[in-house]
């Protein structure tokens, strides 16, 4: 009985411990896919904002530190382009995160288990 | 008890069942501090990969068709003079203590990424090491918690319950 007390606690120590881990994983894929949320929004607020623009207008586009001359249809493909990246990593994000919370429910599941395990051993016990 | 925890775990558990709240106050404090210790090196290794990731992004936006194109060149960050590209295949690279070499488009973006991969393993390992002495940290405070809630049954003239010793 003390033996399997001992395990059971070992075991349900290092559940909890698994369940934090994964838990902490959803809340970062959370941060990052907000990240790339408003980096989508940055890009549709610069292509209304620059939706007004002549064809002819020099525009330049940043590269590191330096910025290159380019004109304002290569500019436009560039926007939709970047903001197609940003639609692709959002939906690998929440495939990740979906995979996370599944993960997480079975950790949860195994642990109810084990308390239930636990309770009908005292009952036995008795 | 039935549980075999490694040799220098052992130890460590009955070392901690054994010392005093002020020796354990103690180990919390040197815990504290080696985690703040472990936290900036992490700091400074994300840094240091989003200065490599920023690099390799700029090198994948470049286009064959930016021959001869007029750039703005900074000399500060704000201010800049003109310039144009001649060669869109030749990069000097920055390696540290003040050598640089010359690549081409492609060995350029294969150095930065191998500098963010290699950068993402230091991050893993230090990661490793913060979890571990977290753990640590952990066990230190749960044994002074329990150390302190049973000199206040003591106190209080009641039965104090027998240590559980954890293996973890």
């Amino acid at each position: 009985m003390a033996q399997m007390d001992i395990e059971l606690k070992k075991a349900f120590t290092e559940m909890q411990i698994n369940k934090l881990e994964t838990t902490k994983k959803i809340h970062m894929i959370d941060m990052k896919c907000d990240m790339v949320k408003t980096g989508k929004q940055k890009y549709q607020l610069t292509e209304k904002g620059t939706s007004s623009l002549a064809d002819d207008t020099r525009v330049y586009q940043s590269v590191g530190r330096m910025f290159l001359l380019t004109d304002v249809q290569n500019m436009r493909e560039d926007l939709k382009a970047r903001q197609e990246k940003c639609d692709k990593a959002i939906e690998l994000l929440e495939k990740k995160k979906e995979f996370l919370q599944k993960s997480l429910k079975s950790q949860e599941d195994g642990l109810r288990e084990l308390v239930q395990q636990r309770k009908e051993a005292d009952q036995t016990a008795k | 008890m039935a549980a075999t925890p490694s040799a220098p775990a052992k130890s460590e558990m009955i070392d901690l069942t054994k010392l005093s709240p002020e020796q354990l106050i103690q180990i919390k404090q040197e815990f504290e501090q080696e985690i703040t210790n472990v936290q900036d090196s992490l700091s400074t290794l994300h840094g240091c990969q989003a200065k490599y990731a920023g690099s390799k992004e700029a090198l994948g936006t470049f286009q064959p068709n930016w021959e001869n194109r007029q750039i703005l060149v900074p000399l500060t960050s704000s201010m800049y003079v003109p310039g144009r590209v001649k060669d869109l295949n030749r990069f000097v690279i920055d390696i540290g203590t003040g050598y640089y070499i010359e690549k081409d488009l492609e060995g350029s973006k294969d150095y930065f990424k191998r500098r963010v991969e290699y950068v993402q393993e230091q991050i893993e390992k230090i990661e490793k090491i913060h979890l571990q002495k977290t753990r640590f940290y952990n066990s230190v405070m749960s044994v002074l918690e329990m150390k302190q809630a049973a000199a206040a049954k003591l106190q209080s003239q009641q039965q104090s319950q027998p240590a559980v010793t954890q293996s973890s």
